[in-house]
């Protein structure tokens, strides 16, 4: 015969436990561990008792149960096995349910129904959430503390993405200039670095480096997004103007170019005077070019009248050019030179306003000798 | 007759705001299972065949666009037995086919196999008023008909002008417009119980849909499983369901009788309920599987596994052979064909020029059906299959859906019955006003 060890129950002991009260028949102990309650005396009452007395039974099992629980804790799992048992033995007569085939309830049948009519749908689905968002956003913005917070996040928001570290610009970079030109358009600029590149109006500085006289076009460019290029093409002076008292450098268009205050600082540009000489730039510089072997001696031009030119020589002598095909004439002169030398005598001015009939103006003395000679002969 | 013509108007002019608005629904209430389809119409197509393009252009103006189909609850030998259980199962099939067919249905046309139908022929014979046969003197003819007595508690739910007569010729369509004296009309009535009629109606009211029309399935089966020479020449259509078998006779694309049986393959699954000791469902597997009406030798050596649960070991493992299940399948089957037959004959089918007979529904796919029908009902006898309609799933193209797709056939072109003529007596006591209030509870 089995000893049986009370600190370790199987599952078949707990009928024997549940009827510890009564007398323990013998052949409990032999027979396997196996749970049948039809054997157990409680159970077979069970049978024939009222739905009272089976409520009465199930707490007095539990009962005991939980008192064996207490008294030996590792029961605690085949406990809870066993009073689910007990529960499902008991609770038999609960309810059979009534058999009804599948089917929609009405109200979902109603609401499936509604829900499948387009113009409801359409009204959930997108009017139903519209409203909702509109009344949402008009009451929030009909409360002015909430307008003003909100107004203020947003700067704040827009504050803080411009201050991120990669919008900021640190360095500028001029590129095609030299030293001082450098430091000018730094002046002219003004920027403090660092800078953010949302403040940073390139439109506006370009405008302003284009407003200078020694800029011709400005390129500007963020690189690596720390450092702005500012590459600049100068405008290069290809005349000097005299213009009263001041030096002006004209570019090929006729742009200013930059000021200059002596003549001496620019000994390789051509000179040129008179109003209106700006206008015609292109004409002066040909003319320029075509003065050929006359180089060494030319001073520079003069604009007449805003409507041509006249060349000055050197021991004051002028040749004064037509309005029209002033190069032709000029080749003019220059072949009487190379022919008859009229430049190298006292001649104080070649007209050639009239092209085909140059005229050559003495000065006093030569005009005075030659009228003696010409009466005395 | 006066509130019964108003009724089916009514649901006339529903149908039509139906087929305007362009959906419609059919359901087919029947013993064994309650289909539901959903329709769409094109309305050109659908206005071109009321210009008189007829049956064949008419069939592609519509489409199905949802099926459902429901193991019927409530409903035995096509009556409704248990209204809320009916309800329930009505509702789950509506809102399976609107659920495929992603759209809502309010207008729904019923074909049920029930309420014991019966036939009756009616002549009437009238002056034509202006020489010439207008609408007006369809009107007259039709009113003259003498109606006879159709018993307490009936209700009428077709009655169609068969055949018109004038003068001497004896066989027209469509009088109107012709020349003559004496018009008389053949009309076809059909009448069927009341209270199973309004069990219906309500049924249908409960689940919020608009009653179009209410047609027998006897009609309907035949208008899908009968082709258009059989219609015209004279042919008998018998449908097997569940829990009745319809008989209808078709001649001049007319139907001229329709009767019903109320024995079904309901019957036969129950017949092996009893005799083998299963439960239903296990009787109605072998019904499917392995039901036949033939026995040959190898159907001995056939054994059938009957996995009951009853819990005693020599009962449920019991083996039955297949003739076994076929020797209990086939008396009840001849017991349906005989009786139709016996209907057929009542009804003189016999003296119509072609005897081409017509079985359809869940019952004819028994396998051997084409041999014992023809030995009892003649040599003229075929399986029909229902009309192929435009949009509808492989699995509802079967003789047990006829009834459904001739339904639907007919929601798309029914055919001219009596109200759709203007009765005298109600051209002379019309009220405007109350016309009036009608149109608008019709249409709002």
């Amino acid at each position: 015969m089995r000893p049986i060890d009370r600190k370790e129950p199987s599952l078949g002991d707990l009928p024997n436990s549940v009827s510890e009260g009564d007398a323990v028949a013998p052949e409990h102990e032999a027979r396997p561990a196996q749970f049948e309650p039809t054997s157990s005396e409680e159970f077979r009452r069970a049978e024939i008792a009222t739905p009272a007395d089976l409520e009465a039974l199930k707490s007095s099992v539990l009962a005991k149960i939980q008192a064996r629980k207490e008294e030996t804790p590792n029961i605690q799992p085949l406990g809870e096995v066993a009073s689910e048992k007990i529960e499902a033995l008991f609770g038999q007569s609960a309810k059979t349910p009534t058999k009804l085939g599948p089917a929609p309830s009405k109200m979902r049948y109603k609401f499936e129904r509604l829900w499948l009519t387009p113009i409801f749908r359409s009204m959930a689905r997108t009017a139903l959430p519209l409203i909702l968002i509109m009344g949402a956003g008009i009451w929030a913005l009909s409360q002015d503390d909430m307008r003003e917070s909100f107004t203020q996040k947003l700067v704040e928001a827009r504050d803080s993405l411009e201050q991120r570290p990669e919008f900021q610009i640190e360095l500028m970079k001029i590129i095609g200039v030299d030293a001082p030109t450098a430091t000018e358009i730094r002046n002219t600029l003004n920027i403090t670095f660092p800078v953010s590149s949302f403040e940073l109006e390139l439109g506006t500085l370009r405008e302003k480096l284009e407003a200078m006289d020694s800029v011709a076009s400005v390129d500007l460019n963020l690189v690596e997004s720390k450092l702005l290029e500012v590459s600049i093409t100068k405008r290069r002076p290809v005349l000097l103007w005299r213009k009263g008292r001041e030096l002006e450098m004209l570019d090929q268009n006729g742009v200013r170019a930059g000021v200059i205050t002596s003549r001496l600082d620019r000994k390789d540009l051509p000179l040129i005077a008179g109003l209106g000489a700006e206008d015609a730039i292109p004409e002066a510089l040909k003319l320029f070019k075509a003065a050929g072997p006359l180089q060494n001696r030319l001073r520079g031009l003069r604009r007449m009248g805003e409507r041509r030119w006249d060349m000055i020589l050197d021991r004051g002598q002028i040749i004064q050019l037509p309005e029209t095909q002033p190069i032709a004439a000029l080749h003019r002169v220059i072949a009487l030179q190379a022919t008859q030398k009229i430049l190298d005598k006292d001649v104080r001015a070649v007209d050639m306003r009239v092209s085909r009939r140059p005229i050559l103006r003495m000065s006093e003395v030569s005009a005075e000798m030659i009228r003696t000679l010409n009466t005395q002969n | 007759m006066s509130r019964l013509y108003e009724i089916q108007k009514s649901m006339r002019s529903k149908r039509r705001a139906a087929l305007q608005r362009g959906v419609i629904a059919i359901l087919d209430i029947g013993t064994t299972k309650i289909t539901c389809m959903v329709m769409q119409f094109d309305p050109v197509v659908q206005m071109r065949a009321s210009e008189g393009l007829g049956a064949v252009a008419n069939h592609g103006s519509f489409r199905v666009i949802g099926v459902a189909k429901t193991q019927s609850r409530g409903v035995r030998l096509g009556e409704i037995t248990n209204m809320e259980e009916a309800e329930r199962a009505i509702r789950t099939a509506v809102q399976g086919a609107q659920k495929m067919a992603n759209t809502r249905v309010d207008h729904v046309l019923v074909c049920f196999s029930g309420a014991r139908p019966r036939s009756y022929g009616l002549t009437g014979r009238t002056e034509v008023a202006t020489g010439t046969v207008m609408d007006q003197d369809i009107g007259n003819v039709l009113a003259a008909c003498d109606t006879p007595p159709i018993g307490e508690g009936r209700e009428v739910i077709h009655a169609m002008p068969v055949n018109f007569a004038l003068d001497q010729n004896p066989s027209l369509g469509d009088p109107r417009g012709q020349i003559g004296h004496l018009l008389s009309v053949d009309m076809h009535l059909l009448t069927v119980d009341q209270a199973q009629l309004q069990n219906l109606i309500l049924a249908v009211r409960h689940c919020d849909l608009e009653l179009a029309g209410v047609v027998s399935s006897a009609y309907v089966s035949a208008v899908s499983a009968l082709v258009e020479d059989e219609q015209e020449l004279g042919a008998a259509c018998i449908d097997i369901g569940g829990g009745s078998t319809s008989i209808s006779i078709f001649l001049k694309k007319h139907l001229i009788y329709a009767d019903s049986i109320r024995i079904g393959g309901d019957h036969v699954t129950n017949d092996l309920s009893v005799g083998l000791r299963v439960p239903k469902s296990t009787a109605e597997r072998l019904k499917t599987i392995h039901g036949g009406l033939v026995a040959t030798s190898m159907d001995d050596r056939d054994l059938i596994d009957l996995n009951t649960n009853t819990g005693d070991w020599d009962h449920d493992r019991r083996q039955i052979t297949r003739s076994e299940v076929i020797g209990i399948m086939r008396p009840r089957l001849e017991e349906i064909l005989e009786e139709a037959y016996n209907k057929l004959m009542a009804a003189r089918f016999d003296t119509l020029p072609s005897q081409r007979i017509v079985l359809t529904g869940g019952g004819s796919q028994i396998p051997g059906m084409e041999g014992l029908a023809s030995r009892i009902l003649g040599q003229q006898v075929r399986l029909g299959r229902p009309l192929r309609i435009h949009g509808l799933p492989q699995a509802a193209t079967g003789p047990d859906f006829s009834s459904a797709v001739g339904l639907a056939l007919y929601a798309a072109h029914p055919q001219d019955e009596c109200w759709d003529f203007e009765l005298p007596q109600m051209r002379i006591g019309e009220k405007p006003v109350r016309r009036a209030m009608q149109w608008l509870r019709e249409n709002w």
